[in-house]
């Protein structure tokens, strides 16, 4: 059996992956002429991400805020502008997008004693913002031509020289030796959210039961932070999701049912589909 | 914690693999002449353990592929029999349908891959394989 392609490092462009936040992180640079600092910036960005917003480190902003030893108006600019940008996804997606709806328990300590309360997590909406702001720092060095992969949520600038665009697959929910489809995009970032292996045990948040309905949601878009949040909430959504992404703008979904079929918004860039 | 740090051509390497027919499983495939083996990263997966893939080259082939993960984690032995099998496949049809990139993966894949990229590179550096373009 021939079997090609393994991707092999040499000359010139940058490729760095590390874990940070519980998942790879994948950099590649395919311009030929930045400089490897401009990697050492966006890692140091991703790193104080991960101390600022994680919910597993005790020191966090985020860990403090949900302990009660810490204010929001003292918190981080960062901090505040991130949940306020929660909240905002939390009411445009009629609460199924919510950073309070996977019941973090955290001890709450007051006067008079210690109770457990429900925290913050909004993890789901840092990682691709993170992974917005990397990029930033990225073009600010320069770079034109480089792909982000953040645990399976990308955003792709210029193409992957040679080559015109970036080739992004979209993992296939059950058969894990084949992608579902194929996008070819430069200049967005791609989302999925699904139940796959690793089980982000998506929930829908009115009912605290997982969807059924549907196997996987993909959005493509400008902002990965949002395209994110869209995609946790469709999937949570169930049978529900498709209908909901007429109310889409700028943004365009890829939803695989529980039955197989493929639904796909009018301009989502699917090359390939599944089954066929 | 690994960082590899990888630069990366293009390029595919054209690899004739023996493992998916399954004779190179057996012990005395492995005990061939000329056959070497070579160590990938470990990598850390967070609650997944870790992992770590060894490649065995021979003749300028890759003749085998295999994954170690914590073998105490249950869970690990779990992805162990079930999901790298599978995610080995992965691998190589992603490749081939020519993706940079995959949305929606998994810490398993994308660690069995970082392991599996740092096992290549290091055999490429040993000359007992080698790369040609497009």
């Amino acid at each position: 059996m021939i079997v090609d392609v393994l991707p092999i490092e040499t000359d010139g462009r940058l490729d760095r992956v590390e874990h940070i936040m519980g998942m790879p992180i994948a950099i590649e640079i395919r311009d030929p002429d930045v400089d490897a600092a401009a990697l050492d910036a966006a890692f140091d960005w991703f790193r104080w991400v991960d101390a600022t917003f994680s919910t597993y480190q005790p020191d966090s902003e985020i860990s403090r805020l949900n302990r009660g030893e810490l204010i929001l108006a003292d918190a981080h600019p960062d901090v505040q502008s991130v949940l306020a940008r929660c909240e905002e996804l939390r009411v445009e997606t009629d609460g199924y997008f919510d950073i309070h709806s996977n019941h973090l328990p955290v001890p709450l300590t007051a006067a008079g004693g210690t109770i457990m309360t429900t925290g913050i997590d909004p993890s789901g909406f840092v990682k691709g913002w993170s992974v917005d702001r990397a990029a930033r720092i990225l073009d600010a060095a320069g770079a034109g031509n480089y792909g982000i992969n953040a645990g399976g949520d990308v955003v792709v600038r210029g193409g992957a020289l040679p080559d015109a665009a970036w080739r992004v697959g979209i993992r296939h929910p059950f058969q894990r030796d084949q992608v579902a489809a194929v996008v070819t995009v430069s200049d967005l970032a791609v989302a999925t959210s699904g139940a796959y292996e690793r089980g982000e045990h998506i929930v829908n948040p009115h009912t605290g039961e997982p969807p059924s309905d549907v196997l996987s949601v993909s959005i493509v878009g400008p902002d990965l932070g949002t395209a994110d949040a869209y995609a946790t909430a469709i999937f949570a959504m169930g049978i529900d999701g498709p209908a909901w992404t007429t109310r889409l703008f700028g943004y365009e979904a890829m939803i695989i049912l529980a039955d197989r079929t493929v639904l796909s918004t009018r301009w989502f860039p699917k090359e390939t589909a599944m089954g066929q | 914690m690994t960082h590899p740090r990888i630069k990366r051509r293009v390029l595919p390497l054209t690899i004739a693999t023996l493992a998916a027919g399954g004779m190179l499983s057996s012990p005395h495939a492995l005990a061939a002449a000329g056959a070497k083996k070579y160590k990938g990263a470990v990598i850390d997966q967070g609650r997944w353990g870790p992992i770590q893939v060894t490649i065995t080259v021979k003749n300028r082939k890759i003749t085998n592929v295999a994954a170690a993960v914590s073998p105490d984690n249950p869970r690990s032995s779990m992805i162990e029999s079930r999901a790298l099998p599978l995610l080995k496949q992965e691998v190589l049809q992603a490749q081939r349908a020519n993706i940079q990139l995959v949305s929606g993966a998994t810490d398993t894949s994308d660690g069995y891959l970082t392991s599996l990229q740092s096992a290549v590179k290091k055999a490429i550096k040993a000359r007992a394989l080698t790369t040609k373009a497009l």
